[in-house]
């Protein structure tokens, strides 16, 4: 069985554990510029939807992410 | 053309610029410094008579038939062995010479079978050539004495036999064997009259310990070592030049017919990947082409539960036309994508992604790079600029310290593999970073400086090590870092702390210090060092930062930019390199530009007269997530078996079930087609007319050998979805679509079918500033201008062995089987590796009561398979190994979800994994699993 996290946390988490040592808010344009460059809009639509209520098990940082790319144009 | 026969100088080239002039038969004659006698004497014409020589091969001096006469000389000395001396005067024919050359050939021709006329090997014997040559009419000895017209006949290899009565104890088979191949399996036993070619001690050719990469039946110049082909068909009588469709070393080969139908492939000399060798894959495993199991027409069916019907072109093109407008009609333009093929032309490719993009209207294609060299791509942009490697593969030869890391290049890139193993023969040292034995670290005059056998999923850890004593010992090239890099300072800082010791990764990586702070030295101070790696660095959590790490440590030790160093991804497919080229991925038009860029999305909205989306599609993985979503309900797959070759085999196939409708082009029927609507046949390589470019960007001509038995190239097939779908999508010939790519791509701006055709081949970039390509990249500056340190801190794989999972699975390849196996498990190649092992230490073994052969359940927390079990001390203790070349084996059910942070390149390597001896009843369950499997 797959796990039950959803594919969208778990690929914000990958990407945000690996920006986390940068001081959190270049960290969190970091990761808002990669899921930018790299994810579908259906993707990003759906973080942005799971940041009204985000999930407990999605990172901080992710989350500081895609609160960004909700409220920024982040550059590319 | 007719039978291309390549001149055979005798001796290998000599480099250098030093040059001596001679005179062969009072002809003047300037060759490099070095050379041969016999070379000089080739090179102006004069063939002097040989049999133990060939250009391939270093002078060996024992046939003495190429006796020469030189003035002021004593004897009549070899010209083989004889190096040129500046004015030398040299006499190739005499009647002293022809004395003593027809002398010798009767004493060769004594105990010869005298069957020219009905031997496998007429009119391509070079002992009958000589014959005629030496002027031979009669042998003294008669055929009476002692002879070996009876030794037996071997013919346990399934492509050659063994034929010794006709062996001439030359030696080129066990020479080829030691410089060429590297393996050393052959070998002269006996003495005087009693030597003979033997494989191994003795064994048969099968049983023994030659990889069939066919370098001794090129060698041969009897009959000896014969194709099986050549005998049961008759030899060729025309050529084809053709790049293999195997590996990403895209060897070029002779395809040699005899009428329509292919009777050999010979590798080239010429070939710049290969240059005259190649493996057994490429040589012999080319019969899956015209195998019965083909599928050559279209087929269609409304339900995957219903039984395929079989239809034309036309019927199955409106079809898939249809139903694709139908999904987009009522869920939305990007509801439907496809997937290109790192097994078809760039051509193919690029069409593919052109159909998606101009045609459906979105970005969703993406390629089976995903799921090998994606990674690369990420990496080698954010350091250097492009996802490319940086060397041509003849650049090893100039190395001093190689570094494999995550490779297995004699299984995976055999023919690249020779190469580095006659470098390490001339003293290169070898580093080996892998967690598996594999035989580059103990093979036949080749053994590792330091195997560094790290825990699966620790390779960031190591290459920081590597770095951190790079930097603080005092090692760092710091004239190629300040002139060359920015980002070194922050870099330097971040590596050069505690955490990134040796000392400290120790428990991480599992590998001792001090060996780690030794192999750093070696590789910074060595000489050049070059690092050549494969799918162990991408294909894990930190695929792309890895490929970084590799790049950061490179550049530190200035070993980027000439001859001997550089960054080299070992490309998994042919045209891994062309597919990512041709802009597959989904945030990539091609050259590796970005969507968002509205210049470049300029030049393609022009010339397509199509808006182009400034956003990214999805990936393949996103694909199966959004399937199951229900927000991706069409697909079409150009010859990639998803469903056997993706991880979480269990979601691939929820993701395929969901959607309306699945399109596959393939060869063959395959595990992905069981979830198909529509079945496309393909083109084998050997129907295709196009180019591959290879691991070195190496762009070669691939060209038709046979007309396509399904009455369509794939290119055209595209074009016609294209156009059923509403865009006037043509081409009247593939050259036409290489000189799209070129009018809108820099780097492939000089290529076309006629400089190929001119030139054999080319690297890009291949453009106004490189006319003829570029065979080493970053020489002057790096492409994005400055190469750029990243940091690249180690974080663990969320993957963890547990008490119920406590063993790590990490797979592979062998040599003689191919990713899914769909080609090579239809050749004889099956005869070495006829289903997938589990490899695993003698220690689990023992523990869970397993012996080699028996059957065992392999569970992860995704699903549970079962194999045989090998035991095996490659594998360290905690770690077991598979391959994935068999559907019924299903190797990726127990893969996982985890992916590379940056691409989603999936993790095969690290599965926390079970393996438990499999009772009875679950036995006959798996034996009627594989019933049903092979039934369907």
């Amino acid at each position: 069985m797959s796990t039950e996290v959803s594919p969208q946390v778990r690929m914000a988490n990958d990407i945000a554990i690996q920006f986390a040592h940068l001081p959190s808010r270049q960290a969190a344009r970091e990761v808002a510029n990669h899921i930018k460059m790299f994810w579908d809009p259906r993707m990003r639509a759906e973080l942005d939807h799971l940041a009204d209520s985000p999930p407990q098990d999605l990172d901080p940082l992710a989350l500081a992410a895609a609160r960004l790319l909700r409220n920024t144009n982040t550059t590319t | 053309m007719g039978l291309l026969k390549e001149p055979d100088f005798g001796t290998p080239a000599r480099a250098g610029e030093a040059t001596v002039t001679v005179e062969i038969d009072g002809v003047p004659v300037t060759v490099p410094e070095g050379t041969s006698v016999m070379r000089a004497a080739a090179e102006r014409g004069t063939d002097i008579p040989k049999l133990c020589a060939t250009d391939s091969l270093e002078a060996f001096g024992s046939c003495r038939l190429c006796l020469v006469e030189i003035d002021g000389r004593k004897g009549t000395p070899a010209s083989c062995t004889t190096p040129v001396a500046e004015g030398m005067k040299v006499s190739t024919q005499t009647p002293r010479l022809e004395k003593l050359r027809q002398g010798v050939m009767e004493l060769y021709i004594s105990d010869h079978p005298l069957d020219c006329l009905t031997c496998a090997a007429n009119g391509d014997c070079e002992l009958q050539d000589m014959s005629g040559v030496v002027g031979l009419r009669q042998v003294r000895y008669g055929y009476e004495g002692a002879n070996h017209l009876d030794a037996p006949k071997d013919t346990s290899n399934p492509y050659f036999d063994f034929d010794a009565s006709k062996c001439i104890v030359c030696s080129r088979c066990v020479r080829a064997c030691d410089e060429v191949q590297g393996t050393f399996a052959l070998t002269i036993e006996g003495r005087g009259f009693d030597s003979k070619v033997v494989a191994g001690a003795g064994d048969p050719f099968l049983e023994s310990d030659c990889v069939s990469c066919g370098a001794c039946v090129q060698a041969c110049p009897t009959a000896t070592l014969q194709e099986k082909s050549v005998v049961d068909l008759g030899m060729p009588t025309r050529s084809v030049l053709t790049t293999c469709a195997y590996c990403g070393v895209g060897c070029s080969f002779k395809a040699e017919l005899r009428g329509d139908e292919l009777v050999r492939m010979v590798p080239y000399k010429d070939g710049g990947a290969n240059e005259g060798h190649s493996c057994v894959k490429g040589r012999f495993a080319f019969g899956y082409a015209t195998h019965p199991d083909r599928q050559l027409k279209p087929m269609v069916r409304e339900r995957i539960t219903d039984e395929w019907r079989e239809t034309d072109w036309d019927t199955a093109i409106s079809h898939i036309a249809e139903k694709f407008r139908d999904i987009q009609a009522r869920h939305g333009t990007h509801t439907i994508g496809g997937i290109t093929s790192s097994r078809c032309t760039n051509e193919e490719v690029y069409v593919v992604q052109k159909m998606v993009r101009a045609a459906f209207g979105n970005n969703n294609v993406d390629t089976c790079a995903r799921v090998c060299h994606s990674p690369t791509g990420y990496g080698l942009k954010q350091t250097f600029g492009t996802s490319a490697g940086t060397q041509d593969f003849r650049s090893v030869a100039a190395s001093d310290v190689i570094v494999v890391i995550g490779a297995n290049p004699t299984d995976g890139h055999p023919v690249f593999a020779s190469r580095m193993k006659r470098r390490l023969r001339e003293g290169a040292k070898l580093i080996v970073i892998d967690p598996r034995r594999i035989d580059l670290v103990r093979s036949p005059h080749v053994e590792a400086a330091h195997h560094l056998q790290l825990a699966p999923g620790t390779n960031v850890a190591m290459v920081n090590a590597l770095s951190h004593v790079v930097v603080t010992e005092g090692l760092a090239d710091e004239s190629f870092v300040s002139s060359r890099c920015e980002g070194f300072d922050d870099w330097a800082e971040f590596i050069a702390r505690p955490e990134n010791s040796p000392e400290a990764v120790e428990s991480i990586t599992g590998v001792p210090a001090e060996q780690v702070r030794e192999a750093a030295r070696l590789y910074a101070t060595g000489g050049n060092g070059a690092i050549y790696y494969g799918l162990g660095v991408t294909e894990h959590s930190q695929g792309s930062t890895m490929v970084m790490g590799m790049a950061n440590l490179a550049m530190v030790t200035g070993n980027i930019g000439r001859d001997g160093v550089g960054v080299n991804p070992l490309r998994g497919q042919n045209n891994v390199q062309g597919s990512c080229d041709m802009g597959s991925f989904p945030h990539e038009l091609s050259g590796y530009r970005h969507v968002a860029d509205d210049a470049v999305r300029e030049v393609f909205e022009k010339l397509w007269e199509r808006p182009i989306l400034a956003e990214p599609g999805l990936r393949i993985p996103n694909m199966f997530d959004a399937a199951v979503d229900g927000t991706f309900r069409g697909l079409f797959v150009q010859g990639e078996d998803i469903a056997q070759s993706d991880p979480n085999t269990q979601h691939v196939q929820a993701a395929l079930s969901a959607m309306e409708l699945v399109v596959v082009q393939d060869l063959f029927l395959n595990e992905t087609s069981k979830f198909a609507h529509v079945f496309l046949p393909g083109t084998s390589f050997l129907e295709k007319d196009g180019t591959f470019t290879n691991a070195e960007r190496r762009i070669n001509r691939v060209r038709p050998v046979m007309v396509p038995q399904c009455g369509k190239d794939e290119w055209q097939v595209a074009c016609e979805i294209a156009q059923a779908m509403g865009y006037d999508m043509h081409y009247d010939h593939p050259r036409e679509i290489m000189d799209e790519i070129a009018s809108v791509t820099p780097t492939f701006a000089g290529v076309s079918f006629a400089k190929l055709d001119e030139l054999g081949s080319v690297q890009w970039p291949c453009n106004d500033k490189a006319p003829e390509g570029t065979p080493i990249m970053h020489a002057e500056e790096f492409v994005r201008g400055k190469g750029k340190f990243v940091l690249t801190p180690f974080v663990a794989t969320r993957e963890r062995s547990t008490r119920r999972y406590p063993l790590v699975l990490t797979t592979g390849r062998i040599l003689s089987q191919y990713n899914v196996g769909a080609q090579t498990r239809r050749t004889a190649n099956v005869a070495w590796h006829p289903e997938d092992v589990l490899e695993i230490h003698p220690h689990d073994a023992e523990d869970r009561g397993i012996s080699s052969g028996d059957v065992v359940n392999l569970s992860s927390r995704v699903g549970t398979t079962s194999l045989r079990a090998k035991i095996s001390d490659r594998m360290p203790v905690g770690v077991v190994y598979t391959t994935f070349h068999h559907p019924v084996t299903g190797a990726n059910v127990v893969t996982t979800e985890n992916s590379d942070w940056a691409t989603n390149c999936p993790e095969y390597k690290v599965t926390a994994v079970q393996v438990a001896r499999e009772t009875s009843s679950e036995k006959a369950d798996a034996e009627q699993r594989e019933a049903v499997l092979s039934e369907s």
